[in-house]
């Protein structure tokens, strides 16, 4: 009998070590519907409880001006939650840098990561009550994900037109970045390296 | 007794006779002239102007341009601000400063906020790019909220929403209805 009680909270703690808490998804409403390129002119946005106009996207130019880089060495994007700021390097050379806004009602996932996919513009919904969102046209979207965060997650990096608030948590658990900043990532990143850490 | 001896011995103090001689009619001369000459017309004298380069803050989307101008003359500095054409102008003391916070633009680019800081005080004020509103969130916190402290405003939580930081509470500043809204506790 005594052999049994120090079995049962042995297996508990084991368990409990053991136990992975499930990545919830990014936008909670929008990555269970669909992950795909989306895009709706004149739709209204919301967010903050606030009526938002997103910006116009144009169907013919998609694709992005992507262009071949000249610069060799891999490409990785580092982005420090600690600081709120996003670092992209081509070999030793800084492409760019500039504050982000990670999660502040989700949590950011720390990591290695790859991008999974590039959307030029899709929706994303999510929430519930005074913090429900729903905002069409986000553009220049790049999702990742690895082994633990799963593609189904939804986490992306991407534009944002509903808020101006960079250098501090502001998202669901997405990289925020200014509209120019992650149209600049947008068309550099191609086969990019992603590690997000938080010191 | 050679003769040049005396002409030798001689010669030195008369050179530096004339030579003084001539030093004195010289200043003479110049002391004349100087005080005779017709007085050139006395021009005020030019307060030292100096301009330095804009700075410029372009929109989150890209779309818009703020452009601040800083003029700087004697102890005074003017600052002005355009979003295509000139929609403020202030002129402060050079002690005290006016700059455009990282998050000045509002999403939807028809709000800018200003952070200018004056010694001990620092006010925040928002404008809207018509030129129109110019509205001193700083002073209308304090009048709402004395005990509160304001410690910054971050930027826009959405197109009519300024974030302010007081060292107790966070807040929304509405523009449109001036209001403020408590957030949780920080």
């Amino acid at each position: 009998m005594k052999r049994y009680f120090l079995l049962i909270p042995a297996l508990l703690v084991l368990v409990l070590v053991n136990f992975k808490q499930p990545i919830s998804c990014a936008n909670s409403i929008s990555c269970i519907k669909n992950l795909n390129t989306e895009i709706e002119n004149g739709a209204v946005g919301v967010f903050n409880s606030q009526k938002i106009v997103p910006p116009e996207i144009n169907p013919v130019a998609v694709l992005g001006d992507i262009s071949p880089s000249a610069t060799p060495g891999e490409k990785h994007i580092y982005v420090n939650l600690a600081n709120q700021t996003l670092y992209a390097f081509q070999g030793k050379d800084l492409y760019m840098q500039t504050l982000i806004s990670s999660g502040k009602w989700g949590r950011t996932p720390t990591g290695d990561f790859t991008i999974w996919t590039k959307l030029r513009s899709t929706r994303m919904s999510g929430g519930r009550g005074s913090d429900y969102y729903n905002l069409p046209n986000v553009p220049f979207v790049m999702f990742f994900s690895n082994a633990d965060v799963p593609a189904t997650a939804g986490f992306s990096f991407h534009g944002t037109y509903w808020h101006n608030n960079f250098g501090y948590p502001m998202s669901h658990g997405c990289i925020n970045m200014r509209i120019t900043d992650a149209e600049k990532l947008y068309n550099w990143a191609e086969n990019a390296a992603v590690t997000i850490y938080d010191n | 007794m050679p003769k040049n001896f005396i002409t030798g011995r001689k010669m030195p103090l008369l050179q530096f006779m004339i030579t003084k001689i001539v030093i004195i009619i010289l200043s003479i001369m110049g002391l004349v002239y100087f005080s005779l000459r017709p007085s050139s017309p006395q021009l005020p004298t030019a307060p030292l102007v100096k301009t330095s380069s804009p700075t410029i803050v372009e929109s989150p989307d890209g779309k818009a341009r703020l452009t601040m101008k800083k003029t700087i003359s004697n102890s005074l500095v003017n600052y002005t601000f355009s979003v295509d054409k000139p929609i403020f102008s202030k002129t402060i003391a050079s002690t005290n400063t006016i700059s455009i916070p990282h998050n000045t633009w509002s999403p939807d680019n028809k709000y800018i906020f200003l952070k200018e800081n004056l010694g001990k005080e620092t006010n925040y004020n928002v404008l809207s790019v018509s030129g129109k509103e110019l509205i001193n969130v700083s002073s209308l916190f304090r009048q709402k909220y004395p005990d509160l402290k304001l410690v910054e405003i971050t930027g826009w939580a959405a197109p009519t929403l300024l974030i302010l930081n007081t060292q107790k509470a966070s807040f929304w500043f509405n523009v449109t209805n001036q209001s403020f809204i408590l957030l949780s506790s920080l």
